[in-house]
């Protein structure tokens, strides 16, 4: 256990590395009250400290506030196209998103919809703080809409009117590209090296040093990694060049690890330990002789344990000993700053090499926030307030600027709030450190520094084209959102000085909880209602490793599902006895017997006899035993996730995704089951009489169930029509029996009682069509083909008894639109998660890339890029991105359509099939352009993309083509334009669908999910109106 | 009437406009004809109907905010199911009737009323229809198709019946052995008290949910968070 205090004593850094290693990933979590409480005693300033830097802080933003040239320095952009003012973010708006598309219809239609939206309101705080609408600014520029709010200054339209009587049409164009030239110059220091050094000279001469980092985002495709070494080579060797000026340090090149390599990951350690190190040390040996130090960019927090492995290995090899310039980033808002960068002195200790550090407060913030909701984690690598990171960012300072510490590491503190760097000026007891600050924000503050304090400043500066500025652009705005508010703050007259210069630790001392108690955890984010599914990280080592242990203890077992009749199991007929792994067919699963009609028969006896029991149970007893199989389903996740690799062949992630959407349904509906069942439902009857009515369940519920959510859809039917006072009989699918007799076991376990859940695996022959030909059968769930849908329709037509309820969610032919608005490496992104996880085994999946014919090329080029770094082969490797298809017959299904593609259409792209894939269903994922949606023909349930061009102005026919196709279940949308979105929306003809994001994953309760036409009857699983159709409506009494 | 003066192309594009001018909108349509009813005996029966099924009509409007991980918006609303056809036996009242179809036309449907009996009052009822504002493409009366003739219209999304429970079956059996999707059932057969009718589930027979999820964050910057991080 990490104990913060101690990084103090110079003993720390002596233990052994691999011993501080081990307090750095149990950290990622960990309880945040915990953590601040054990950092605050060294963020505690003493009275002389607090003093000191007090009346230093007071100091400095004097002399800012007094020095006339403070307010043309501290933010141009700010000033000159003023972010707080509704024309700057519009303009600001439409500038970014103008910059990437190369059609001027398209173009002309963002303007139109930036020019016309409404309701600014909801976008833009009334806050004064320049944070507050500078992020919204940034929230503006990513493709979040944009409104105008009627009554922004009294006058309705106001923003319009002031645009339009302003600036005529040509006039707009002109304002935006000198909107545009503002913004680039203000975070961009040139556009390529020479033209960043010209600018950088004035402020070297000024004793400013650099470090010039090459604007660009994380590279999908190698082609692109190796445009941006080359990029980062040039820089090095021109900054090689550069003459040293004055006694200031040698400028140095800053790089971004996620830029160099297409697959920068956790679960591709292996090739980030070799291709990605070996990228790394080219750059060492090019610029170690060139004296240009280098610093690696800190990035997102899933990232940075293995980051700090990759830095290791560089820093011990060869090309690096001896060297002192071989530096990182470290984010103080991260739970696990303090260790990390004891780990790097000890590491510094061991080796012998200074090892320059920046510190910064972090950039990702939000996201962080975001992911961890999603992922249901135990909760955030990061602090959920902004004094809860300040505390931090002191607590890693003071340990820093240690005596011990001299030698080994170079701090360099990062910040641009005038009390951060009083704080850490009062600290130092000595000079061996400097400061650093971004291009274009916290001039008048450091020139103060520079002038007084002789500590070096570096400006980190961007170099690089203007229209890859946007994804740095809104970092720098996030990360620097608490210092861009104190900076605004700063400049304000009226904000008395003494509020700038509260220490953090004060301020977080006076909270009630030192965590934000209005971010609630992952856990908690939907209230009381019910507790969000959990799962582990698998890109951290404190939760990984454990997590890996216990799937691989059950990853031999072998499992046996027999029917299970009133709590029994009995052995049925064994001619279908071995279940193989679809991803090689030597791995031998389990055994399954399948149900006769005999014991189908027998199952529905003993339901139909329990069924007025079941029906008079309590709901809260029907919702409570539900509970806690979600609780066992839990405790079970580990031997789930090891039956998901082996039966269902599923890879890591979507094992623990199967378990917790399982998990989630088991907690959604019971909530649901109560509060319809609440109260007797009263309406007025035709006669003007009250009449009250009762929920009750409808009788026996067949659930048949699909293999590609072997334990969520299973357990998502049988749950709801438990719930709902029905007794259930399931039928899984026959290829995933074997999981679906282990949750039945669990629902047995959970005190479901044994009259109410029937389990018979078998065949639709036998055992789905012998069910729903019985007259008792009131209801059948069915998830999976449209044809097979069709039968038992015709099965329960055929019954001579009242119609019986069918829902079912069959397929999808489903479509992403992108028009050239959108962001391309964020498109590729979703599309190849949305037509390829699963191995595109799953309902929600993309089936058709529609894709704007002015962007065409950059996407097909960026597809094919990101296809081929794809890794297929043994789901349980937590590298394998796409695993088998379920069977031989869906092998050769999708392998034939993609030969017979092969004749009118052209494969655009294929990813390779490695060797170790022959023992199973592998099919490897492809691209097909086609002209037409009809060419597809039926369904492709499996990894095939098909890409469509269109043009913008047939934007109409193409919806009305995806419409015409009949199914509709998800659709796509990647759009700036938030009038096209919309207009896409509300035309679709579909169940889901999702804008600027993959399609698939919807979430319980949070996305309810299903189609129409051709995919399904509806009610949508996961949503409110799920539940009633399990029930009918029994009157109680007329008044 | 042909097929195709039912569901032609230029139809389609009414019955889109229909659905998107909203639940809110159609009721107040709708609403008008309350004064207007031809006369059934049953007027004040119909009135309280129509109001039931509007009421809960204008409900059904509601766009839903799901609750969620920040940075994203899930919205949950309903739109029309598709084509509806409104029929019946003699095992039927205008009551029923003008209950299918405003509530087939409320939740946005394209309706076809085939109706065997009370003929001339369902007439009448669908000309004060027209005359309200509800677009002669969105509501047909069929007078010279068969049952079976409609039965088969691939457009076809709902059937509506106003029978005795006893003849569902055909129906149904009729609908099973069509291709493409299942259409729905959702009869009504209780012509007199329309117990049917007024159960709040029979209205959502009539509609599709659609789910709007958007990434509202999708490079990055989350203002609303980032305001909560620096609330105390």
């Amino acid at each position: 256990m990490f104990k913060a205090i101690e990084v103090l004593e110079p003993a720390f850094i002596d233990k052994p590395l691999s011993q501080i290693w081990q307090l750095i990933s149990p950290l990622y979590a960990a309880d945040e009250d915990s953590v601040l409480r054990a950092l605050m005693p060294l963020a505690e300033p003493d009275t002389d400290e607090l003093e000191a830097i007090e009346s230093r802080a007071t100091r400095l933003i004097e002399q800012v506030r007094a020095n006339d040239g403070a307010i043309h320095m501290i933010d141009a952009l700010l000033l000159e196209y003023s972010l707080d003012t509704r024309e700057g973010i519009l303009l600001m708006c439409l500038a970014e998103a103008l910059m990437r598309i190369p059609d001027s219809e398209t173009a002309d239609e963002l303007i139109k919809d930036k020019l016309s939206v409404a309701d600014w309101k909801r976008h833009l705080s009334q806050s004064d703080s320049l944070f507050v609408n500078a992020s919204t600014w940034g929230l503006l520029l990513t493709g979040k809409v944009v409104t105008l709010d009627e009554n922004e200054d009294g006058s309705p339209s106001g923003v319009i009117n002031r645009l339009v009587n302003r600036l005529s049409e040509p006039v707009i164009r002109r304002v935006m590209q000198q909107a545009m030239k503002i913004m680039g110059h203000q975070f961009v220091l040139g556009q390529d090296m020479n033209e960043a050094t010209r600018r950088g000279r004035e402020y070297r001469e000024r004793g400013y040093t650099y470090s010039f980092d090459m604007l660009g985002e994380a590279a999908l495709t190698l082609d692109d990694a190796q445009a941006y070494f080359d990029d980062y080579a040039r820089a090095i060797d021109h900054v090689g060049t550069m003459k040293q000026i004055g006694g200031a340090p040698r400028p140095s090149v800053s790089i971004k690890l996620s830029a160099l390599h297409p697959r920068y990951e956790v679960l591709q350690e292996q090739r980030v330990m070799e291709e990605l190190a070996e990228r790394v040390l080219k750059l060492v040996r090019r610029a170690r002789p060139l004296g240009v130090a280098l610093t690696i960019d800190a990035e997102e927090a899933d990232r940075l344990e293995l980051s700090l492995k990759l830095f290791e290995k560089i820093y011990r090899d060869d090309s690096a000993r001896g060297w002192d310039g071989l530096g990182l980033v470290v984010q103080a808002y991260s739970k696990r700053a303090l260790p990390v960068l004891g780990w790097l002195a000890a590491l510094a200790r061991e080796v012998g090499d200074m090892i320059p550090i920046r510190l910064v407060k972090g950039a990702y913030w939000d996201s962080e926030i975001k992911l961890c909701q999603q992922k249901g984690l135990s909760g955030y690598p990061v602090f959920t307030r902004k004094e809860g990171t300040d505390v931090s960012y002191l607590a890693c300072a003071r340990f820093l600027l240690s005596e011990h510490l001299r030698g080994l590491i170079w701090p360099q503190f990062a910040s641009h709030n005038a009390h951060t760097v009083a704080s850490i000026m009062t600290l130092a007891q000595h000079a061996d450190f400097e400061f650093q600050r971004l291009h274009g924000m916290g001039d008048a503050l450091y020139d103060e520094v520079l002038e007084q304090a002789g500590v070096p400043v570096r400006i980190y500066a961007p170099v690089g084209n203007h229209k890859d500025l946007l994804p740095y652009l809104v970092r720098r705005l996030l990360e620097n959102g608490a210092n861009s508010s104190f900076v605004h703050r700063l400049v304000d007259q009226r904000c008395p000085v003494a509020d700038l210069v509260q220490h953090p630790w004060q301020t977080l001392s006076q909270r009630e909880t030192l965590h934000n108690p209005h971010i609630p955890l992952p856990g908690e984010i939907f209230g009381a209602e019910r507790v969000n599914s959990s799962g582990p990280n698998i890109l951290i080592e404190s939760q990984w490793q454990p997590f890996a242990d216990g799937v691989t203890r059950h990853l031999n077992q072998c499992w046996q599902a027999d029917p299970i009749i009133d709590g029994q199991k009995v052995a049925g007929d064994a001619a279908h006895s071995d279940v193989r792994s679809p991803w090689n067919r030597d791995n031998l699963v389990g055994q399954v017997t399948w149900a006769s009609k005999a014991q189908v028969a027998h199952a529905i006896d003993v339901a139909d006899h329990f069924f007025p029991q079941w029906q008079s149970t309590p709901v809260s007893d029907r919702a409570n035993a539900i509970r806690r199989l979600a609780d066992l389903l839990e405790e079970n996740l580990e031997e789930f996730v090891a039956l998901c690799h082996q039966e269902a062949g599923k890879t890591v992630q979507d094992g623990i995704d199967e378990v917790r959407e399982a998990v989630d349904f088991c907690r959604y509906y019971p909530a649901r089951a109560e509060e319809l069942y609440a109260e007797p439902e009263a309406w007025t009857n035709l006669d003007g009489e009250q009449s009250l009515w009762q929920r009750q369940g409808r009788g026996i519920f067949v659930c048949i169930s699909p293999w590609n959510f072997p334990l969520a859809i299973f357990l998502g039917q049988v749950s709801a029509a438990l719930c709902a006072g029905n007794c259930v009989i399931a039928k899984p699918a026959e290829q995933t029996s074997l999981i679906a007799a282990r949750a039945i076991e669990l629902m047995l376990e959970a005190g479901i009682p044994a009259g109410a859940i029937q389990f018979l695996p078998g065949d639709g022959a036998t055992v789905g069509a012998t069910l729903t030909a019985d007259s008792r059968i009131a209801g059948v769930a069915f998830t999976g083909s449209t044809e097979t849908a069709q039968l038992i329709n015709r099965s329960l037509a055929a019954r001579e008894t009242e119609p019986a309820v069918l829902i079912a969610e069959t397929g999808g032919q489903n479509a992403m639109i992108v028009d050239s608005t959108a962001l391309p490496e964020q498109v590729i992104k979703d599309a190849i998660l949305s037509g390829f996880a699963s191995a595109g085994q799953r309902c929600s999946a993309l089936r058709i890339l529609c894709v704007q014919e002015d962007i065409a090329e950059r996407l097909i080029a960026l597809l094919d890029g990101a296809m081929q770094e794809l890794s297929l082969g043994d789901p349980s490797l937590p590298s394998t991105d796409v695993g088998p298809v379920i069977d031989e017959t869906a092998q050769s299904g999708l392998l034939g359509h993609i030969e017979r593609m092969r004749e009118h259409a052209k494969v655009l792209a294929q990813t390779p099939l490695p060797e170790q894939t022959a023992k199973g269903f592998f099919v490897p994922p492809t691209a097909i352009e086609i002209q037409r949606i009809d060419q597809i023909g039926r369904e492709q349930f499996g990894p095939i993309i098909h890409l469509l061009r269109y043009k913008a102005r047939d934007l109409d026919k193409l919806i009305d083509q995806i419409n015409n196709a009949g199914y509709g279940l998800t659709l796509g949308v990647h759009s700036r334009n938030e009038s096209t979105a919309a207009h896409i929306e509300a035309r679709a003809r579909v169940g889901n669908t999702y804008v600027n994001r993959n399609q698939i994953g919807a979430v319980v309760g949070v996305q309810p999910f299903g189609g129409q036409g051709l995919s399904g009857t509806g009610p949508k699983a996961g949503g409110p109106h799920y539940l009633p159709r399990f029930t009918q409506l029994a009157p109680l009494s007329h008044h | 009437m042909s097929d195709n003066a039912f569901f032609g192309s230029e139809a389609a594009a009414v019955f889109e406009t229909w659905n998107r001018r909203g639940f809110d909108e159609r009721c107040r349509v709708l609403e008008a004809i309350l004064e207007q009813l031809p006369v059934s005996g049953e007027q004040d029966k119909q009135i309280r109907l129509i109001r039931v099924l509007l009421d809960r009509a204008r409900h059904m409007g509601q766009i839903q905010q799901m609750p969620g991980p920040t940075g994203e918006s899930n919205e949950l609303y309903l739109s029309a199911r598709g084509a509806v056809l409104v029929t019946c036996t003699e095992w039927t009242s205008a009551l029923a009737l003008s209950g299918q179809v405003t509530a087939a036309l409320a939740c946005g449907n394209p309706v076809i009323l085939h109706a065997t009996a009370e003929v001339e009052w369902c007439e009448r009822f669908v000309a004060l229809l027209h005359q309200v504002g509800v677009p002669r493409a969105v509501l047909a009366m069929s007078t010279q198709e068969t049952l079976e003739q409609l039965l088969a219209l691939p457009e076809l999304a709902l059937v509506a019946p106003v029978c005795r429970q006893s003849e569902l079956l055909g129906l149904q059996r009729k609908l099973a052995q069509r291709d493409g999707l299942l259409v729905q059932l959702a009869p009504e057969t209780d012509p007199v008290g329309c117990t049917t009718l007024l159960q709040p589930d029979h209205m959502h027979r009539f509609v599709t949910e659609k789910t709007r999820t958007i990434n509202t964050t999708a490079v990055g910057g989350n203002a609303t968070l980032l305001e909560l991080g620096g609330t105390a």
